[in-house]
């Protein structure tokens, strides 16, 4: 059997939603059809900072076709993942341009276009502040006079009287003599600016008050069941009132993570007589919905003579824009790493979210540890220079081991750093004390390699739960809530459920998340899913295998255990014959029942980080490592910079699907080298978005897609199914500081700001003379 | 409902067009600015043609209008009358586009798969033009058509296997 | 202070489509709505146009469809000179053979523009009308020597040298109700030519700066060269220094350098969002030099093989 004919764990089998997809049938929010669907429209605030003197609809509510018009004063609360400071639509003043001031929903786009046309808003324009690093001065424009007394979680820490919305702190060791014990230290300052998710498929939701009470929500989300207790808090419901159905997501990446705009459309539903609404946001519309954090980063570190790191010291400030989403939480989870894949005694890291007069800035696939990662792999390499070392030789050296303590004073285990690095050094012939030498091919052009390597968190144990039920014909169903936004989740569930009862796959199908539907699971995100949901189906195939045994055993006068399975089928011990599972359910239950197999993943030893100091022995489930080679060419002349071939490693505990590991990988640098070579989102002097759109904002096209090997190390986790871990955000983060630090090994140029744009990379050759 | 565009409130004006679609003729009475898009998903159903970003920047809207590849966001259905045009709902009997879904699944192409149809008609459209591309010829051809999931490396290889098996 | 989004309203308007099948047809239109209340604007393969429609960038009531104007089409071939129909779709220009080898910047420039489905759709006439100093067919055209064939209502035609179809910052000598049918194309026997690029990316994207050129030698010598570039200016430039400087001498990098600075003297781009001035300045010497260097190495005729390939 070929890899992709066989179908249970480690095989390949082709995408159980392939077909679907190839065929343009998969269904996303835009594509779904509506009796009566009105249409939302959301009219944003043309200033990043002003008073709202007054509004006035009148004129829009006379609109033929308008259903129901919206401001501020009709929809009372706060809502908001870490911190309750965010109004559905602006309530006496508006904090970014494009927040939401007024909306409308009508027959027709049209007719929502026009009625928001005629909405009078009378601003009193006040100072802004876009800088986070500004912003976090106690002398900044306040954003939220009221910081101090909006809910918050646990883990927010909000200093007073700035706008600060959260400090994460990590100390461990001590600064003073880890620096003392350096030869050498460098200080330098690095910057990410804000990025943007991108995905192909613009936001949309869809929400109705169906005439029995119940609050129906489609939305291409990432975590129905946030989404249903989001809601349901904010309107005054029962959990079990509000139903969210996720129809097919055009990516993800983080973007989707949490409620946005579903409660304004919800508002909107709440006023339409029953009549669904439905709000499709414009590409441009879309830019300025969320977007990635913007990061300062400062980065001071002390080595011996012989390239031991002493001690590190980080200090960043995150741009989380005018509401906190989940800032904070971006700013904790990327901090309690940030000192990276190190072996570091002495570490010091204060984090900091600051709310600025952007727009929101959530979760972005990496949750911080791509600018991070950008900051300290570039440092590393300026590092290994000044210590006159192999960069690869200096990280084999400091790269965290088995046994070794993280940051936070958790011993860590199943560590595939260093395999990672050998892996990616190997298929690029780079071998420890040995850099490549650059290629000079004439004209002002080199060629060269870098390497960068990271690590990340997943996020603490969170429930996740899953049923399998077994038709009385043989087909199977996968209940499950995390969602498949294009990772291939559903075909690695499908594929556990294949390796535990021995259908054949084809007769597996995955339901798409559904509250009223698919049972609980947290969310799919800090590349969760196959370890948590797939340890909840796992366990859920194995009490359905349970079950057919006891039914097996029944019918063939056998003991459970003696019953097995085989080619498909469930296999009589005594005769050797196989029956299929449909067949045997038949013999075995007159009248007929699905066998129902629930799990659960629910994981023990979980803690929380000490406030001041940032210890805490098990802050995150499991851990990813990847470690990428970058080879370049760069055009000196004009600043270009060719991605040629990423040689890009990862380590994912044991891959269930080996292609769809080098999938994500593959993805994963593209989305890297997008942010280290192109991606900037560029807001004027008053904090306007002025490329918001796909021609304007450059992601890489198939043009600038480079060679990319995906290798697969395999360091088995103790908890994860089949031993496997996450993988889909650890690979975004080399990327960009390979490329970096290949440019530096070719032209001895260091940089510190991503993107590498050709103007940027022309002005620092030509700076430095080295223009031919 | 009101009579407007959805360009500054102009009540469009509207035109007699016959628009063969799948091989099927469609003879319509539209609205001058109503996008190609749009009356494909709207009026005929067809839910292939993704729209992604309205400006002709992403190729997911890509259809096949008299075999050229074309961003339907970008094009008025009036413009398009007279003309024939081809979505994936019409390329049951079409070889060349079954070949090239096959090979999307086969050789991993396929993520988030709202890039997928104006993927594979964009690359029918090369392949028809030219049977023997290189890599780079297709790498050029699918500039236009965004995909946010796979780093592009597999789409290539997809429609690479298609060549080399000579369809 | 109130606030309005999306285009200014002007209700009571409405929006007309028109798509004359012949260049009678169009001059009747033309002539109706002459003193009227329309402002017509035309329409070739509409990748720009409806996009600054949608986004309320540019106004209308009526749009004039060319794109059935039969006048318009195809590629006429005469002894001394090519006429390229003003509606021929960029992409078909990519491998067109009436471009000969002297044609091959055009070819590259064509290539280079947008996406393959926005090629499919834009015309040679609807990249030039734009005005766009950046455009990438202008700089190209401008190295040919191209000849641009207008049409005008009241029948009364005139051929424009493409170097003087741009007037300023995003104007062209085109009257309102003036057309291009065609660009000609000069036979230029000997001559090479070429064309690079360069944008944020490599591919999608409009020219931060383009440079074309075209040489041609004679026992070695340059006997004429042309020099175009996009991006230097508020319109596409012909620095004709660097062209002199170039006459007379033998192809080489000390030449094709000097070239490119004498270009970027007389360049005055401005900056952007998407490129600063400085940025521009300097890479206009760069893509000159690299754009005279690639078109040496295309002069393939007997007379000048022994040079063709440049130290």
């Amino acid at each position: 059997m070929t890899d992709n004919q066989r179908a249970g764990v480690g095989a390949s089998p082709y995408r159980i939603d392939g077909k679907i997809k190839t065929d343009g049938k998969a269904e996303y929010i835009q594509d779904m059809d509506f009796a009566g669907l009105l249409e939302a429209a959301i009219l944003p605030s043309p200033y990043a900072s002003a008073r709202i003197r007054g509004i006035d609809c009148g004129a829009a509510l006379a609109v033929p076709g308008v259903a129901a018009v919206i401001t501020g004063a009709d929809v009372p609360g706060f809502y908001g993942t870490t911190i309750q400071d965010r109004p559905v639509l602006a309530r006496e003043r508006v904090r970014y341009v494009g927040e939401p001031v007024a909306a409308v929903a009508a027959r027709g786009k049209e007719a929502a276009l026009m009625a928001l046309n005629r909405i009078l808003v009378d601003y009193e324009e006040t100072a802004a502040v876009f800088d986070p690093e500004e912003a976090a001065d106690p002398t900044a424009p306040l954003l939220h006079e009221d910081l101090m007394t909006y809910e918050k979680e646990p883990i927010v820490n909000a200093i007073a009287g700035t706008n600060i919305c959260s400090q994460f702190r990590l100390r461990k060791g001590d600064m003073e003599k880890g620096l003392a014990l350096a030869d050498l230290t460098l200080e330098e300052s690095y910057e990410v600016p804000r990025n943007h998710h991108a995905c192909l498929e613009p936001y949309g939701v869809i929400a109705q008050m169906e005439r029995e009470g119940i609050l129906h929500i489609w939305t291409g989300n990432q975590s129905p069941y946030v989404m249903q207790r989001s809601i349901a808090a904010l309107f005054g419901l029962t959990w079990n009132q509000v139903r969210v159905s996720i129809p097919a997501l055009g990516g993800g990446f983080g973007s989707k993570i949490y409620p946005s705009l579903e409660p304004l459309v919800v508002a909107l539903a709440r006023k339409t007589n029953h009549r669904p609404v439905r709000l499709l946001l414009d590409r441009e519309e879309d830019f300025c919905r969320v977007t990635n954090h913007g990061c300062k980063i400062k980065i001071k570190t002390g080595v011996t003579r012989d390239g031991v790191i002493t001690a590190r010291q980080m200090t960043t400030y995150w741009d989380t824009g005018a509401y906190a989403d989940c800032g904070p939480l971006v700013a904790r989870n990327s901090g309690f790493t940030a000192a990276g894949p190190y072996r570091i005694p002495n570490v010091s890291v204060d984090a900091y979210s600051v709310y600025t007069n952007l727009p929101v800035a959530t979760a972005f696939r990496g949750y911080g540890i791509p600018h991070l990662t950008w900051a300290y792999e570039c440092h590393t390499d300026h590092l290994a220079r000044k210590l006159g070392m192999d960069p690869l030789e200096f990280r084999l050296r400091n790269v965290v081991r088995n046994g070794d303590s993280s940051h936070t004073g958790e011993v860590l285990r199943s560590v595939g750093m260093k395999a990672c690095l050998e892996k990616a050094a190997a298929a690029a012939g780079w071998v420890a004390g040995k850099p490549p030498r650059p290629v000079d091919l004439g004209d002002g052009r080199f060629r060269g390699l870098g390497l960068a390597c990271s690590w990340k968190g997943s996020m603490r144990h969170y429930g996740s739960a899953a049923t399998v039920r077994i038709m009385e014909e043989g087909s199977v169903e996968i209940n499950v809530s995390n969602v498949d936004m294009g990772q291939g989740s559903s075909t690695i569930f499908a594929q556990m459920v294949v390796e535990e009862i021995g259908v054949p796959l084809g007769r597996v199908r995955v339901q798409r998340a559904d509250t009223f539907m698919t049972p609980y699971d947290r969310t799919t995100s800090a590349s969760r899913g196959t370890f948590h949901a797939g340890t909840a189906v796992r366990a859920a195939a194995r009490d359905a295998w349970r079950q057919i045994q006891d039914h097996g055993a029944k019918v063939f006068g056998c003991a459970p255990e003696e019953v097995y399975s085989r080619d498909g089928k469930v296999v009589n011990p005594k005769t050797g014959e196989g029956v299929s599972h449909g067949a045997l359910l038949k013999k075995a239950v007159i009248g007929g029942i699905d066998v129902i197999g629930r799990g659960y993943s629910q994981m023990p030893g979980g803690t929380g980080l000490d406030l001041e100091t940032g210890q805490g022995a098990n802050p995150t489930s499991f851990w990813m490592y990847a470690a990428q080679i970058a080879e370049i060419e760069a055009d000196t002349r004009t600043g270009q910079i060719k991605a040629l071939k990423v040689y890009a490693a990862s380590d994912v505990g044991k891959a269930i699907n080996p292609v769809n590991c080098q999938q994500q990988i593959e993805g994963a640098v593209s989305m890297g080298l997008g942010i280290g070579l192109m991606e900037e989102l560029r807001f004027d002097e008053k904090g306007r978005l002025r490329n918001g759109n796909l021609h304007d904002y450059k992601i890489p096209t198939a043009m600038d897609a480079p060679e990319v090997e995906a290798l697969l190390v395999e360091v088995a986790h103790p908890l994860g199914p089949y031993g496997a871990k996450g993988l889909g955000e650890a690979p975004v983060a080399p990327a960009a500081p390979a490329v970096a630090n290949a440019v530096y090994l070719a032209t001895g140029r260091p940089v510190w700001r991503a993107p590498l744009k050709p103007e940027t990379m022309k002005k620092i050759w030509q700076e430095a003379g080295e223009e031919v | 409902m009101p009579e407007a565009s959805l360009w500054g409130e102009k009540a469009a004006t509207k035109r007699r067009v016959t628009i063969t679609v799948n091989e099927i003729p469609y003879t319509y009475t539209l609205p001058v600015d109503l996008r190609l898009a749009d009356f494909l998903r709207e009026c005929l159903n067809l839910k292939s043609v993704k729209l992604g970003c309205g400006a002709g920047d992403c190729g997911a809207c890509t259809v096949l209008l008299d075999g050229r590849a074309t961003p339907s966001c970008i094009v008025m259905a009036v413009e398009a009358h007279g003309k024939s045009v081809l979505t994936l709902e019409g390329a049951e009997r079409d070889r060349l586009i079954r070949a090239l879904q096959v090979a999307f699944i086969e050789k991993g192409a396929v993520q988030c798969g709202f890039c997928t149809s104006g993927m594979i008609l964009t690359l029918a459209a090369l392949l028809r033009e030219n049977r023997r591309p290189t890599k780079e010829d297709i790498k050029r051809a699918l500039a236009g058509n965004l995909c946010r999931c796979t780093g592009y490396q597999r789409i290539i290889n997809a429609a690479l296997a298609v060549v080399s098996d000579g369809l | 202070m109130s606030q309005t989004v999306g285009p200014a309203a002007c209700q009571g308007d409405s929006f007309g489509y028109e798509a004359p099948g012949s260049l009678e047809e169009l001059a009747a239109i033309l002539r109706s709505e002459a003193g009227g209340e329309r402002t017509p604007l035309f329409l070739a393969g509409g990748t720009d146009l409806w996009v600054d429609l949608r986004s309320g960038k540019k106004q209308a009531n009526l749009v004039i469809d060319l794109k059935q104007l039969p006048e318009l089409s195809g590629v006429r071939e005469r002894e001394d000179e090519t006429g390229l129909g003003a509606l021929l779709p960029i992409h078909s220009l990519e491998s067109l053979p009436a471009l000969g080898r002297e044609g091959q910047a055009l070819r590259e420039a064509a290539s280079a523009l947008g996406s393959y489905q926005v090629r499919n759709r834009a015309t040679l006439g609807g990249n030039l009308g734009n005005g766009a100093p950046t455009a990438d067919m202008a700089a190209a055209l401008i190295a040919l020597d191209a000849v641009l064939e207008l049409w005008r209502p009241d029948g009364s035609g005139r051929r424009v040298a493409v170097t003087d179809f741009w007037r300023g910052a995003g104007k062209t000598c085109l009257g309102p109700q003036e057309v291009i049918c065609r660009v000609w194309l000069p036979r230029r026997v000997g001559w090479s030519s070429a064309f690079l690029k360069q944008g944020p990316r490599r591919a999608m994207d409009i020219a931060i700066v383009n440079a074309a050129v075209s040489l041609k030698t004679v026992k070695g010598v340059i006997a004429d060269a042309r020099v175009a570039l996009g991006g230097a200016g508020a319109t596409p430039l012909r620095p004709v220094g660097a062209e002199a400087a170039l006459v007379g001498q033998k192809p080489s990098m000390a030449i094709f350098r000097r070239a490119g600075e004498l270009a970027a003297e007389v360049s005055d781009p401005r900056g952007s969002g998407r490129a600063s001035r400085e940025y521009r300045l300097s890479l206009i010497p760069v893509l000159t030099e690299r754009a005279l260097t690639l078109a040496a190495e295309r002069l393939t005729s007997q007379d000048d093989k022994k040079v063709a390939r440049v130290k």
